[in-house]
């Protein structure tokens, strides 16, 4: 997938050639591109929840509305992206797959639940995001709380899942 | 909007492109129906329009290392060409989509248009931005809900042969004579913080060399993106105007005293 810019600037629209930019119908299913270079060392690290994470959130994206029986929606390309973003920013390489669960409003729950850790990451919009984590240190009741754009409050909840049975 | 009075000035930059955007919440209501009557709330300067394939949503995440993630595509909802609005010189574009709204002013050689200073572009943004608002709100399609701000400065620089050498131009390059790189690609990230230190924005710079005119030169483009403090106007302009005063000084840290003289620094 090719990256488009906003600038005019760009050789690719100082050219005066950026009609041929409209929106075609293939554009129109849900992809996900890796914009990485491919794997060709073995220092390279593998990520092995990210190809199932991706392809799970292409299915969201197209969720037919009413999917969930009454006006759900798909999952919105916003949340999708943000998503990527948050689990790219706090999973390590071999942190479990977790299950993405879609919201009607077109947000997404992203869930680990293991014997002694259950984390859940709600994602209503970019905007709006909460957490709950329910473990040793929190006890039965857990803790819920707020985050935005700083994802670092996360990252030792997810870190720990590596080690949880 | 005041410009601040310590910022370093410099009465001939190689400044060729400004870009400020603010990209929003999706608007609930937005039909591709509704594009004809936002273009006639600027058509009276805006008289061209194209579309564009639309810009993906971005936002600018924190917490970790900054490892590429992979980028999410199109859904089969039905997607809404992003409109280009250029004035009849070319020289100012207005971007419009259904989660985005940018200002462009860029200088074109031929009409060598002097650049009319942030202070002015951002006062027409607002007004701009701030029409799209009230006629949305009016009309039922939605509230804007700006998520994030972003403003980018597009250098070009194509000097005498005294500044053919990056090192000459730069201060974030030290090469030698044994050690000089035919050609070169940099991409610099930093954090911006807030007054408890945590992170709300980034600032990117990135040289690249591109031909200018008829000679090899550099480009220097630099963007800063990140959160306003509230999901208002009147905060993602606030956002824009310190981004700008970052953006400033950045290139003023980066660039050489030898640079600044061609470009007759001013303070």
């Amino acid at each position: 997938m090719m990256e488009l810019s906003s600038l005019l600037s760009d050789r690719l629209f100082s050219s005066g050639t950026s009609t041929h930019w409209a929106p075609g119908a293939e554009a129109r299913q849900a992809k996900l591109a890796d914009t990485r270079p491919p794997r060709r060392l073995l220092s390279d690290v593998c990520y092995c929840w990210e190809q199932p994470v991706a392809e799970r959130i292409a299915h969201l994206m197209n969720l037919q509305v009413g999917w969930d029986g009454y006006k759900g929606g798909p999952l919105t390309r916003a949340n999708a992206q943000i998503a990527m973003q948050l689990l790219a920013t706090v999973c390590a390489p071999d942190t479990p797959c977790p299950a993405l669960v879609p919201l009607s409003s077109g947000g997404l729950q992203v869930e680990w639940h293991r014997a002694t850790v259950d984390l859940e990451i709600t994602i209503f919009s970019p905007r709006r995001i909460t957490v709950y984590v329910s473990d040793q240190g929190t006890g039965e009741d857990g803790e819920e709380w707020s985050i935005s754009s700083d994802f670092s409050s996360i990252v030792p909840h997810v870190h720990a899942l590596s080690g949880a049975s | 909007v005041a410009r601040p009075a310590t910022l370093p000035d410099f009465a001939s930059p190689p400044l060729v492109e400004v870009a400020i955007s603010v990209q929003f919440d999706p608007l609930a209501n937005y039909r591709q129906v509704w594009a004809g009557k936002i273009w006639d709330l600027f058509r009276d300067r805006f008289e061209i329009v194209h579309e564009q394939l639309p810009l993906q949503p971005a936002f600018e995440t924190f917490g970790g290392p900054a490892r590429p993630s992979i980028k999410v595509g199109f859904s089969q909802a039905p997607i809404h060409a992003r409109l280009w609005f250029l004035n009849s010189e070319k020289t100012e574009l207005l971007q419009f989509q259904n989660d985005r709204f940018v200002r462009n002013w860029r200088k074109m050689p031929p009409l060598n248009n002097e650049y009319p200073r942030f202070e002015t572009i951002i006062d027409k943004f607002e007004k701009d931005i701030t029409s799209l608002e009230r006629f949305c709100e009016e009309q039922g399609i939605g509230k804007l809900a700006p998520n994030q701000s972003e403003l980018t400065y597009v250098n070009l620089i194509a000097d005498v042969d005294e500044l053919e050498k990056p090192d000459q131009l730069f201060k974030i390059f030290h090469f030698n004579e044994k050690f000089r790189p035919a050609d070169l690609f940099c991409n610099l990230w930093y954090e911006i913080r807030d007054e408890n230190n945590a992170p709300y924005a980034r600032l990117t710079v990135l040289v690249t060399r591109e031909h200018v005119q008829d000679k090899i030169g550099f480009r220097l483009e630099i963007t800063a993106r990140g959160a306003p403090a509230e999901q208002t106007i009147k905060a993602s302009i606030e956002r824009l105007a310190l981004f700008r005063e970052k953006i400033v000084r950045t290139f003023d840290a980066i660039t050489t005293e030898t640079a600044h003289r061609r470009w007759k620094k001013i303070q």
